[in-house]
């Protein structure tokens, strides 16, 4: 049997940190969401990482969890971070500025494990995880949508986009704190994963699905594949942090008090409150200015703004300027 | 001899972030449970956090300073809130 494996390598610019990576070409399907659509860095000037990608039996992780993110246990040491399951292994080292993961086979278990191990090791470089859809809007409201799975997220954000919004980012944002203090996003570049529902109402996309990259039910589309699913990378600002949710009636939004809203951004930057992560001070100071600057609304989702996209483009509007 | 008034400060665990409309909010480390406080909670977490000696009838004093409000009010206030805090094991005692 031969022990030669076919590897991938290069150098990603993920927002200003070179990272470069090492991975085996059997585990690339499932890092392809997590770096892989980064550009390739056109510098060798900047913060560097290194992401290097096996594949084998993962050793068992023996200190003891103190986090978990799905089926991965995650355990954080002096400067270091695990995440296990039985089929992968992620460790991060954060003075080496190294990851390094070891995996059965390409799954979604090494998919999210890359983008939390990568979200770690980026904090280095003030550059902070949110689990959120960025868009601007018709109008020029450049809009974060916050919230869980299944919370409407991408749908709004296929609903603004059909009213004439530009998408940035689709279900992850990096928050960075500009030279005045005030929050910018980053969009991180990945497959839109929507439920057949969604797809049934947004048809034209289904020339771009792919296959084995999403978590079931969830289907994956590739944004490449769909003009209107490009946009800028960057939001200088944002004006307005909408927290979508599925309900009943018609469809309508409701200033959301200061600490309400923050705490709901808590919960979606789980990454950047693990015990031991780099710059939480800095995590939480970000998403305090940008619940400062920006209006926060809920979104009550409901079928009309499906039939109607205007309606949610129209809320957001109204709330930047009210 | 009488027994002297528990000190108060903030556990390792706790973070709190003050938000720009007065109100703000302590994050629990350990268990990632957030608790609100409002203005008067904000208050009394930032008169332990910078008090020599933060008993509740120190913090009292402070609100006093800050909001129009009577000492017994005020030690009624800062005592509850005081109490939910070390409930939520987000402050504890250092005596």
């Amino acid at each position: 049997m031969s022990g030669a494996t076919s590897r991938v390598t290069g150098t990603h610019d993920v927002h200003g940190t070179l990272v470069s990576f090492d991975l085996d070409r059997a585990l690339v399907s499932g890092l392809d969401d997590v770096l892989l659509r980064y550009p390739r860095a056109t510098t060798a000037v900047g913060p560097r990482l290194t992401f290097i990608a096996d594949r084998g039996a993962p050793q068992p992780c023996k200190a003891s969890r103190t986090f978990f993110f799905g089926a991965l246990d995650g355990s954080t040491t002096l400067d270091a971070f695990t995440l296990a399951s039985e089929d992968v292994r992620l460790d991060v080292s954060l003075p080496k500025r190294h990851m390094h993961a070891v995996a059965t086979h390409a799954s979604h278990e090494l998919r999210m494990g890359g983008l939390v191990a990568l979200s770690i090791a980026l904090r280095l470089d003030g550059l902070h995880h949110l689990h959120a859809a960025a868009a601007t809007t018709a109008a020029g409201t450049r809009v974060l949508l916050v919230g869980g799975s299944g919370s409407g997220k991408t749908t709004t954000l296929l609903g603004l986009i059909s009213a004439g919004a530009k998408p940035t980012a689709d279900d992850v944002v990096f928050l960075q704190r500009r030279a005045d203090g005030s929050p910018r996003a980053l969009g991180h570049p990945r497959t839109y994963h929507v439920t057949p529902q969604t797809l049934a109402r947004f048809p034209h996309l289904a020339h771009a699905r792919i296959e084995g990259v999403a978590m079931p039910p969830k289907i994956a589309i590739d944004p490449r594949l769909v003009p209107e699913l490009a946009g800028p990378t960057l939001l200088e600002a944002i004006d307005v942090i909408a927290f979508p949710r599925v309900a009943g009636g018609r469809t309508t939004a409701r200033a959301l008090p200061a600490a309400e809203a923050f705490g709901t951004l808590l919960a979606q930057s789980a990454f950047g409150v693990l015990p031991g992560a780099p710059g939480l001070r800095e995590q939480l100071d970000l998403l305090a200015a940008l619940i400062e600057r920006g209006r926060c609304i809920e979104l009550n989702l409901a079928e009309d703004a499906l039939t109607q996209p205007a309606i949610l483009s129209e809320l957001i509007d109204i709330a930047r300027t009210t | 001899m009488p027994s002297q008034p528990p000190n108060y400060r903030p556990r390792l665990i706790a973070m709190m972030t003050p938000l720009h409309d007065g109100t703000g909010v302590v994050l629990h480390l350990d268990t990632k449970v957030y608790f609100t406080l409002n203005a008067t909670g904000v208050a009394v977490w930032e008169a332990i956090v910078a008090g020599d000696v933060p008993t509740a009838h120190r913090v009292a004093e402070r609100l006093v300073e800050s909001f129009d409000v009577d000492l017994p009010t005020a030690l009624s206030d800062a005592t509850a809130i005081i109490d939910e805090l070390v409930a939520a094991g987000l402050l504890e005692t250092t005596t």
